[in-house]
């Protein structure tokens, strides 16, 4: 897959679990797994540019003795997440078509 | 590789990216490495889950500005004493040696990116001096027509049309080496990037 679009797809889904509920690092990969190729490594540039465009704010909860760092879904990341599924709305359509599954 | 050794050698390879930068990423790869050991992973396990020291630094890097990571590529690198007069005071002494290898270097890439676009340059020139010449010979056809009598006129014609046709030709071919030497001049920046993300 490009990695340009890739990169789209795994930011949208990091969104998308935010969204369920405030996460941290490890869950939010494992809540992926089988859903999309990611690991503790590459999620971590994933959740600085998310946190660079305001779409998550961040913050650490005691947790066993030492701090656990939390993200949180904003507005801007739920708009970020409408904006995904209406362009591909659109785009599901070309495909339908394409694969010759619905005639227009 | 226990914690301890992973989170100090990261922080000695982040060497020249801000502070800041740097405290965020060791916060991250701690907090991470300590919810691996809590899902049942001893800490050299949880270590080798995050992948080589090498695809860590280089996952870091990847979305930080060039600028960012060349200057922190030069501090990381062993060409830096870690003393900043120290390295003024070497680049001044190591001028005549470093300017002329730079000098090189620079015009290398330079001469790559000129010899990549000389082929699609010179397709369109052809392309466009074809059009011309054969628009040109089939004005003179319409005079030569006149002047020396029809079997002249028509040869020009005749030249004229088919420098056109291959003018398009030309054309055609040089918009799809344009596109796909567009495509080579983007890797060649890439990899230009590549030698500073390590």
């Amino acid at each position: 897959m490009d990695t340009q679009l890739k990169r789209g797809f795994i930011e949208t889904c990091v969104l998308k679990v935010l969204e369920e509920s405030d996460n941290y690092g490890y869950q939010i990969v494992q809540d992926l797994s089988g859903i999309i190729d990611v690991n503790e490594s590459t999620l971590y540039p994933i959740l600085r540019r998310l946190e660079e465009r305001k779409c998550l704010t961040i913050y650490t909860v005691e947790h066993n003795g030492r701090l656990r760092r939390y993200y949180k879904i904003t507005d801007e990341g739920r708009q970020e997440i409408a904006g995904f599924l209406k362009d591909w709305g659109e785009v599901m359509v070309a495909y339908e078509y394409i694969s010759g599954g619905k005639k227009q | 590789m226990s914690k301890h050794d992973f989170l100090v050698i990261l922080r000695d390879r982040l060497g020249g990216l801000p502070e800041k930068d740097i405290r965020d990423s060791l916060d991250y790869y701690s907090s991470t490495i300590d919810d691996l050991v809590e899902s049942g992973k001893s800490e050299d396990e949880a270590v080798r889950a995050l992948g080589t020291i090498d695809e860590v630094v280089r996952a870091i890097k990847s979305d930080r500005p060039l600028k960012e990571v060349v200057k922190a590529s030069v501090a990381s690198s062993h060409w830096s004493t870690g003393n900043t007069t120290l390295n003024i005071v070497l680049l001044v002494l190591g001028f005549p040696l470093w300017f002329p290898l730079l000098l090189t270097a620079l015009i290398l890439v330079f001469v790559a990116y000129l010899l990549v676009w000389l082929a699609p340059l010179i397709t369109w020139i052809v392309a466009v001096s074809c059009a011309f010449g054969g628009f040109w010979s089939l004005i003179e056809a319409a005079i030569g027509v006149v002047v020396y009598g029809p079997l002249q006129g028509f040869a020009a014609a005749g030249a004229g049309l088919m420098a056109i046709g291959l003018g398009l030709f030309a054309g055609i071919g040089a918009y799809y080496l344009t596109r796909y030497f567009v495509g080579v001049s983007a890797k060649l920046g890439r990899g230009l990037k590549g030698l500073f993300v390590r």
